[in-house]
């Protein structure tokens, strides 16, 4: 014990004595974990929100129970009965919009507040005295402070007027966009009568499930609280976070290892004193491993604070997409959890372990052969899964292999780089070049780190930039009208009035009816939509096969001839729609067939939708929603005019009468802003590995003392000595760089090629920009030979005689 | 020729000031070989660094072969070094090149072109012929030495400085090592000034100087 | 993004995050509340009607005790009782259908000789219906409600994690307690209007702890309205409904309200005969003696009464199950208990603000 403890105290001196080397250490260490913290601090924040149910009791919500297929809301009759049933916890909810006085639109969401009143054994307060400072309860708005500022300053004076009456506002943080209320002030704004838009229900088991179902029939429908839509929707969203969580890691991984190496080779001259001066062997390994593990603990602590932190500062941006694309419910926050610490931990052990491996001295012939080995199974492994990835996994599976391939090889061209013949005599580049294949070594996983990190922003990049490409030509073909307009009520007589109008060459409509497929004995949801009577209002749609839609595709039964209906591309990739399938499609008690004529391209929508005529929705009698109206002006119609007109004319506002520009600048920035984050992750994690160079060049710089004394003693000049240790790093950072761009690109291969398909249902073509690419790899390159420069010009600003005399 | 005129070398330990070489004035004539002898922390390695050009002294002037080198900047300090040999205790080759490359490296540096019969004449004579092509930790020390020493005269100076090269050698490869030295040197004209703690091997030299406290002491 | 990595940089937070917070109100409910208008001597009940809601009064009960036995000799007692209080500040619109301004809330407890469960629901306009006639009054799945167009029979159904009741209660007169069913409580003229069904025939299903038993025995039916109970300064009461053991002696309903200092300060009674003809007691007729005392959980609980009555002999009572507690959000003690000298019966005890 005595000889641990002595041992420590030596570490603990050591420490003290270099405490930019601990620092570093620590921040190297944590890093690694921030970022799996971040991200999965993300994806546990977004699963646990229905862990509460929307009264914010502390609830799970197992299921709900919704309205039937193509009813809004729920009769207050079944509430009752419901009620009635035994072993039932439920919580009705009921949400709409309401019209502010200055006209603005607000969401909101009635729930049972009366279980926010505790009633207990009282002594003071009692039940009727009145709260003038607070409002009643039931007559009070809870909003969030984010929303109460958008509202502007009657709401911060904690009042708002809706229908000509004021109520108290109370702020409450987490609220999202809604405002919470309780329900019977919502059945009143509403008018309601009661009615219900959903209803909670809480920890209900299969057995119960099976009889509620029963019980319910055909008055309203059963969920799962797993299948809701936001998982399915949010799938893609939070896919981009895993793979990049994974990706962080392994980048935060190479840092952890670079900053144990930093630890342990810093100590090497201590640990063969204490050993010179008696110590064991074992008891200074068993010293340096529990030292390395109680740091690995406190900076997973640090790091997941550092990474909570992040989460929080993205969180605005994800909670942002994810409201607007996906009407998430509720405001996210990200918090602390001890399961981010331990995983940090984990993780950061796991790298010790491959440390402590690597310190073994492997005979190199067995390493050759390893590697070798390794690399003839990855390139097995890629080719095969190149043939057969038929889902997430191996698609992903494929990523990893290329991954390994690279990461094999380039050691071997960087030391390839370093051993061609030069073409020059100068012995100081000579020098150099012979110094590199050492400096190698030390640099791998630096260099490694740097090269996953480029590879997975390029693949990104390219992923992005086709996604655009396609999403742009996309819209510009699928929004082609000229304006589109979103009245309040969209009327069959304001229809007829658009279409009997001279200015208008053609009045589409945008009609959406929820219906649900059997299929294998499971409901698929399936949304059917239509844009107008006939082929001629769905040209805007693209095919797969370019081929332009026409009767053939799409239309109603006729003699003869089955209705014929389009299948977009996530409903045939991802739930097996196919062409020539004759499917039956259910609102209720009411059903409709169609044949599926072929596939159209859906960029950004996840779930199986059907494009069928106007006609045939109504000859069904399915309960639809019209949405408004696409309008494409004839020619010489001044399109600023035509949209004042019917803004006077219908009394539609502002932000119901949109130009096609506005339409599709609005749509791309959903797009951009989905992949925000992405970038800022990704931007995160160049920069972790750029503070991983620097750390290595560090590490470098003490080992590089001899060599550069004695250059500087043989009458190397200081310039000469900088430029050609810069000419050094910048030759291996820009091999790093230039592999990195094949590796990118063959990344964003499989993303787009297996990825986006099998996880998404989108195909699209490979873009590549390469002032895009370049432009970010030069960025990057600046960046690590400044990251490498400051280190080497500490270095070389020493004085000579005195590196001379540490020799 | 080297010359030393009243030059002092000052160090800042923490609040004091030490005087390190204190006023010295030396000269040693063209092709004079020179021991320098001292107790330890007499100054004799600072004396060595002041003549290799590593450190600028705090007082005084140092010409070598008419070159007030006292007064050079960093750049020219440097390209001076690349005129002069300079052989060290701990041998201090570089480590990733041949010793062929080794010893033609600071001539190459110079401007110099090596020929390989000149650098194989050279290795013969010291016996290391046979180990040109491998790396220098391959080596013992005394060929590293003589590895260093090549280097030095290879490059044809007109000063060698050698601060201790027998400090990690035998007693047998110390003399093996001087009289190498020193008949080198003779052969070519060359100054050498060589820092040795051994009275044996300083009593080969005509010129003996003793330091002590940074003063010449008779 | 760049804003945000300074932010990083500079701040180190220990963000934990926020918890959804709920705002706690300040309400809270007690046995001493007053709300609503006072009942006033000299209200005539009328029937069905006022088996419904009084929303002018604040506070109101329906409330069902049972002592009953199943057919292997187990003893059970039940009390099932829906309360409503008026909460007319939550809302300035009492008119919605998913609020009248009345809270509603139920208590079901179940004991045996040693055992005592007690569960609670709590509802409004939505998931609670109370109606005069056809009478119902339900909470969610707890209901007591008339089995056909008649008043009687009843059938009362609770259940809850494997403890439940489901009763028909028949055959009992009506009686009117105090003057005509305004029944004062405190000197200073706190009081309720009162009305009882203290004979019912009790049969039916009892199930504890997930075993079912058939069940007969007796049960009481309490209907009370008020403002208010009792002062604000006065802790709480002792209550006890006995029916005797020969049905022809009918029974016997006493309670005694109690001072800050927990001493009695008002006692109450109502002789009732067989037939359901009532003889009322006023506070200076009627007395109540504790005799023994035992302690639970650190507080003091009498387990055994004096109860003296002008004319009768002193009737000694007796907790049956000691342990009666219903740990429920409001906390009090309601259990069987026995008695025996000048009123031999079983019945149930309640005793509040302990």
């Amino acid at each position: 014990m005595t000889e641990l403890r002595l041992i420590f105290y030596s570490y603990g001196q050591f420490y003290l004595r270099h405490k930019g080397l601990l620092l570093l250490f620590m921040i190297g260490f944590s890093l690694g974990s921030a970022l799996i913290s971040a991200i999965y601090g993300l994806n546990l924040e977004a699963s646990k929100r229905y862990s509460n149910s929307s009264a914010l009791l502390e609830n799970p919500v197992t299921h709900f129970i919704k309205p039937q297929l193509g009813e809004e809301r729920i009769a207050h009759e079944l509430w009752q009965l419901l009620s009635r049933q035994p072993n039932l916890n439920l919580e009705p909810v009921l949400e709409g919009r309401v019209q502010l006085e200055d006209r603005r639109w607000l969401s909101i969401r009635g729930v049972d507040l009366l279980k926010w009143v505790k009633f207990g054994n009282g002594r003071s307060d009692q039940l009727n005295q009145s709260q003038p400072s607070r409002g009643r309860l039931f007559d009070t708005l809870f909003l969030d402070p984010k929303v109460i500022a958008r509202l502007g300053e009657k709401a911060a004076q904690q009042v708002v007027k809706i229908n000509g009456t004021e109520y108290q506002v109370s702020p409450m943080a987490g609220l999202g966009h809604q405002a919470l209320m309780d329900i019977s002030l919502a059945d009143k704004l509403l008018r309601a009568n009661g009615e219900l838009s959903f209803v909670e229900v809480i920890e209900l088991d299969d057995v119960n499930a099976k009889s509620l179902t029963a019980m319910l029939a055909q008055k309203a429908r059963l969920e799962s609280a797993n299948d809701q839509a936001f998982d399915t929707l949010s799938g893609p969203f939070f896919f981009n976070l895993q793979a990049l969580a994974f990706l962080g890691y392994i980048v935060g991984a190479f840092l952890s290892f670079n900053a144990i190496k930093l630890a342990v080779v810093a100590r090497k001259k201590l640990q063969q004193q204490l050993y010179v001066l008696g110590c064991q062997q074992r008891r200074l390994t068993q010293a340096v491993v529990i030292e390395l593990l109680c740091l690995g603990f406190i900076s997973a602590y640090l790091g997941t604070l550092l990474g909570v932190s992040l989460a929080n500062l993205l969180v605005t941006d994800v909670g942002r997409v994810l409201r607007s694309f996906y009407q998430l419910d509720r405001g996210l926050v990200v918090g602390f959890d001890y399961s981010m610490v331990l995983l940090g931990f984990a993780l950061n052990t796991l790298v010790l372990v491959c440390f402590l491996v690597s310190q073994k001295t492997i005979a190199p012939k067995f390493q050759k052969r390893a590697l070798g080995g390794l690399l003839g199974v990855s390139i097995a492994g890629a080719i095969a899964l190149w043939l057969n990835a038929d889902n997430k996994f191996t698609a992903l599976m494929l990523c990893a292999c290329v991954l390994v391939v690279f990461f094999i090889i380039t050691p071997s061209i960087l030391k390839g780089v370093f051993s061609y013949l030069w073409p020059t005599r100068s012995p100081l580049l000579l020098w150099m070049k012979e110094d590199s294949k050492n400096q190698i070594n030390e640099l791998l996983s630096a260099v490694l780190a740097t090269l996953m990190a480029m590879g997975a922003a390029i693949g990104m990049q390219v992923m992005v930039n086709s996604f655009s490409t396609a999403l742009d030509s996309h819209l510009q073909k699928r929004l082609s009208a000229d304006l589109y307009i979103r009245p309040s009520v969209a009327s069959e007589r304001m229809e007829n009035e658009l279409t009997r109008s001279d200015k208008f060459e053609k009045v589409g409509v945008y009609w959406q009816a929820q219906t649900e497929l059997m299929q294998n004995a499971e409901r698929l949801p399936v949304k059917l939509v239509s844009f107008g009577q006939s082929a001629k209002y769905h040209s805007h749609i693209t095919l797969l096969g370019q081929l332009p839609v026409s009767a053939v595709h799409i239309g109603p039964e006729t003699s003869g001839k089955l209705a014929r209906c389009m299948v977009n591309e996530p409903g045939w990739r991802i739930y097996g729609i196919e062409v020539g399938d004759i499917i039956e499609l259910q609102q209720g008690a009411k059903s409709m067939s169609c044949q599926v004529s072929s596939i159209y391209y859906d960029y950004g929508e996840q779930s199986a939708t059907l494009l069928v005529t106007t006609s045939q929705i109504e000859n069904a009698k399915f309960a639809y929603e019209a949405f408004g109206y696409s309008l494409t002006l004839k020619q010489h119609q001044d399109i600023d005019a035509v949209a004042q007109q019917l803004k006077d004319t219908y009394g539609l506002e502002t932000s119901q009468v949109s130009v096609n520009k506005t339409f599709k600048a609005f749509a791309k920035q959903l797009f951009e802003n989905t992949f925000k984050v992405t970038h800022a992750l990704n931007l995160f994690i160049m920069m972790i590995a750029l503070f991983g160079i620097w750390v290595s060049f560090l590490t470098l710089g003490r080992q590089q003392l001899q060599p550069m004394a004695v250059l500087q003693t043989l009458g190397v000049t200081r310039t000469q000595l900088f430029w050609s240790k810069m000419l050094q790093a910048c030759v291996i950072l820009a091999v790093t760089t230039l592999l990195a761009i094949p590796l990118g690109i063959l990344l964003g291969w499989v993303l787009l090629t297996y990825v986006m398909p099998i996880a998404f249902g989108w195909s699209m073509a490979l873009v590549l920009s390469w002032p895009d690419i370049l432009g970010f790899c030069l960025v990057v390159l600046f960046l690590a030979l400044i990251a490498s420069a400051l280190p080497l010009i500490k270095l070389i600003r020493r004085n000579v005689a005195d590196s001379v005399a540490s020799l | 020729m080297i010359q030393l005129n009243q030059v002092t070398f000052s160090r800042t330990d923490g609040s004091t000031q030490r005087r390190i070489i204190d006023d010295l004035s030396i000269t040693i004539d063209d092709g004079q070989q020179v021991a320098l002898v001292g107790d330890s922390g007499s100054g004799k390695t600072t004396l060595l660094n002041l003549l290799a050009g590593l450190l600028v002294p705090t007082q005084g002037e140092i010409t070598v072969n008419d070159k007030r080198i006292s007064h050079f900047n960093d750049n020219q300090l440097a390209l001076y070094r690349r005129t002069i040999g300079v052989i060290f205790q701990h041998y201090q080759l570089l480590e990733a090149l041949t010793v062929a490359d080794n010893i033609s490296f600071q001539a190459r540096l110079n401007g110099f072109k090596v020929e390989r019969a000149q650098l194989n004449s050279l290795a013969s004579r010291l016996g290391i012929n046979d180990k040109l092509d491998v790396l220098p930790s391959q080596l013992s020390g005394g060929e590293q030495q003589r590895v260093g020493i090549a280097r030095a005269i290879i490059n044809q100076p007109k000063v060698i400085l050698a601060d201790e090269p027998t400090g990690n050698l035998d007693s047998e490869r110390s003399q093996e090592v001087v009289d190498l030295l020193q008949t080198l040197c003779s052969e070519s004209n060359i100054n050498l000034v060589m820092v040795t703690h051994s009275q044996r091997l300083a009593k080969q030299f005509q010129t003996q100087l003793r330091l002590k406290n940074g003063k010449l002491y008779d | 993004m760049f804003r945000h990595a300074i932010y990083l940089i500079m701040i180190c937070t220990l963000l934990t995050g926020c918890s959804e917070q709920k705002p706690a109100t300040a309400s809270q409910f007690s046995f001493s509340q007053h709300i609503g208008e006072a009942v006033q001597p000299g209200t005539k009940l009328v029937f069905p009607e006022d088996h419904g809601i009084h929303p002018e009064q604040g506070l109101e009960w329906w409330y069902i005790t049972a002592n009953l036995e199943s057919e292997s000799k187990q003893q059970f007692g039940v009390q099932w009782t829906l309360f409503r209080v008026s909460t007319p500040h939550l809302s300035g619109d009492n008119n919605s259908v998913w609020w009248d301004g009345q809270f509603y809330f139920a208590h079901f407890a179940l004991q045996t000789e040693d055992r005592h469960e007690a569960f609670e629901k709590s509802g409004r306009s939505g998931s609670v219906m109370v109606n005069a006639s056809p009478f119902i009054a339900q909470i969610q799945d707890w209901h007591l409600s008339s089995e056909g167009e008649m008043y009687l029979p009843l059938n009362l159904q609770a259940s809850a994690s494997g403890y439940g009741v489901n009763l028909t209660l028949d055959n009992s007169p009506r009686v009117l307690h105090g003057d005509n069913g305004y029944s004062q409580k405190t000197h200073d003229g706190h009081a309720s209007m009162y009305y009882s069904y203290p004979f019912l025939e009790a049969s039916g299903r009892v199930e504890f702890a997930g075993q079912n038993f058939k069940v007969t025995g007796r049960a009481w039916l309490d209907r009370e309205w008020s403002s208010a109970f009792i002062d604000p300064n006065q802790a709480g009461w002792d209550w006890f409904s006995l029916q005797a053991t020969d049905t022809d002696e009918g029974g016997l309903m006493a309670f005694c309200i109690r001072g800050a200092d927990q001493s009695y300060e008002y006692c109450s009674a109502t002789a009732i005969n067989a037939q359901g003809d009532s003889i009322a007691y006023s506070s200076d007729q009627v007395s109540l003696e504790v005799l023994q005392s035992h302690k639970l959980d650190g507080k003091v609980y009498p387990q055994k009464w004096r109860l003296q009555v002008a004319g009768l002999a002193p009737i000694d009572i007796q907790s049956i199950n000691p342990d009666s507690r219903n740990k429920l959000s409001i906390p009090y003690w309601e259990g069987r208990v026995k008695s025996s000298g000048g009123f031999n019966a079983t019945g149930y005890g309640e005793l509040v603000g302990y």
